[in-house]
């Protein structure tokens, strides 16, 4: 008769809080330039979703570092500075981040191309349920070809995030992958 | 003792911190669609907090747009002279024709005892933040402290109207683009004076609903406020017709919303806040009439006392 031995608890928390505190600052200072990016004329109202990037990026590269506080307060932020519906994206990313830590969204051989695609699928996901939610209180469907046009330049952005955040993460001496 | 460890582990169910948070998203989502004052306020403090902050982070992407306005301007050096030149002579007719039909405009208030409403205040605004996604078209203006700004002031540039405010703080305010879903501009046709409702899409274009079926709208007539509702000033230019077909009527703003840096609140000298107080409201328009060969609007009179 055998008996079953609970595993080892992991310890996903210990994790220098200074850390943390330094991805939601640098989360913050995105978010902010999120906003401003619509300054641009032709960035307007479909700026790309760099703090999505940013937080899909970490959440792959760096998972302990992502705590679900960070990426419920800035979701909020941009709700309430950009005057969007309360809620919605604060919904939305809390699943992604959710989805990265139980590696819903992982490709098997940490291969560029397959964390871009699933990013796309990511960002086509939060954007489409971002859009039935504005239906369903609205009742009415907005312009489809900017909300393409946000999808679109959002992937786009993806690559270059990507590279930047690697090259910080192993400037800064340890492994970029990290799993939890 | 297997069995204890199972009803420890269904007690610690992990998903039930999950499932609560997601919850209290749907639930914020629910109060920001009933509009709840706290969550106004929240909006207004926040904004109060973190805008300063913005502008600073907004600098970076300001050079860069001055950076490539400035590239853009060089290269085109030689038609901007030409284009300006041709323009500097097209404005000279124009200021010469506008000095005489200031002379005779004059001279028609005078007979005709035109009222000039003088019960307008302006205030000068930065825009700060513009819509960033598609979902809201909304933007925050900052004013300077002072100004007592009510809600649903109107929101002008020199081309026309840019919106109205929603909510205001001591140094911000939040303005509703006439291009978001939720604007209800009334409105006229300028050549014919038929009444609608121009309805934002969430896009750079309007469409006109509540239009008469009588109604004619031409491409490129001009969509004016009609003043129905004491809400905004009327007379200020919306847009031109840009589309006509069976069901829709298309109108292309007279405002790029897209290159706003400056704008203008109209504010009433004895300032009414109109969305927040609908007795007060209530008291500056009169209801329709309910006889049936007899309506208010404009443009509908004419035809049906005709007849």
């Amino acid at each position: 008769m055998t008996r079953s031995v609970a595993p080892p608890k992991s310890n996903n928390y210990n994790v220098d809080f200074s850390k943390q505190f330094l991805v939601f600052g640098i989360g913050f200072v995105i978010t902010l330039f999120e906003l401003a990016l619509a300054q641009w004329s032709f960035l307007f109202s479909s700026a790309p979703m760099i703090s999505l990037c940013y937080f899909y990026i970490l959440g792959l590269l760096r998972p302990k570092l992502l705590s679900f506080i960070t990426v419920i307060s800035l979701a909020l932020l941009f709700e309430l500075m950009g005057g969007d519906m309360l809620g919605v994206r604060v919904t939305a990313f809390y699943v992604v981040a959710l989805m990265l830590k139980k590696r819903i969204v992982q490709s098997e051989n940490n291969d560029f191309i397959a964390h871009w695609a699933n990013f796309s699928l990511v960002c086509l996901a939060v954007v489409i349920f971002r859009l039935l939610m504005f239906m369903m209180i609205y009742f009415t469907q907005p312009n489809l070809s900017v909300i393409a046009f946000q999808i679109g330049i959002s992937i786009l952005v993806f690559p270059i995030f990507f590279v930047v955040i690697s090259v910080i993460l192993s400037l800064t001496g340890s492994p970029i992958r990290e799993d939890a | 003792m297997i069995w204890l460890s199972q009803i420890r582990r269904k007690q610690t169910n992990p998903r039930v911190p999950q499932i609560i948070i997601i919850a209290l998203g749907f639930l914020l989502i629910i109060l920001g669609k009933a509009d709840v004052t706290a969550v106004r306020f929240m909006q207004g403090g926040l904004v109060e907090v973190i805008a300063p902050i913005y502008s600073v982070i907004s600098v970076p992407v300001n050079s860069i747009e001055t950076v490539f306005e400035g590239v853009q301007t060089v290269a085109s050096l030689r038609s901007e002279a030409n284009r300006l030149s041709a323009e500097n002579k097209r404005l000279r007719k124009w200021q010469q024709l506008a000095e005489s039909l200031e002379v005779q405009n004059r001279q028609l208030r005078t007979v005709l005892g035109a009222v000039i409403p003088l019960d307008w205040n302006s205030i000068t605004a930065r825009v700060i933040v513009v819509p960033g996604g598609n979902f809201s078209h909304s933007m925050i203006i900052e004013h300077g402290p002072g100004y007592d700004i009510a809600t649903g002031s109107a929101v002008v540039t020199a081309e026309g109207l840019v919106g109205y405010i929603i909510s205001s703080s001591q140094h911000y305010s939040r303005v509703l683009l006439i291009s978001d879903v939720n604007a209800r501009i009334p409105i006229i046709l300028s050549d014919s004076s038929w009444p609608g409702l121009a309805v934002g899409k969430n896009g750079l274009i309007l469409q006109l609903d509540f239009l008469p079926v009588e109604s004619d709208p031409t491409i490129n007539e001009s969509v004016l406020t009609s003043g129905h509702g004491g809400l905004l000033p009327a007379g200020i230019p919306v847009g031109n017709v840009s589309s006509v077909t069976n069901e829709t009527v298309l109108v292309k703003p007279t405002v790029d919303l897209r290159k706003l840096s400056f704008v203008t609140i109209l504010t009433r000298k004895n300032a009414t806040d109109f969305m927040f107080s609908p007795d007060e409201n209530n008291s500056l328009y009169s209801p329709l009439i309910q006889r049936d060969s007899e309506r208010l609007f404009e443009g509908l009179n004419s035809r049906e006392l005709i007849q």
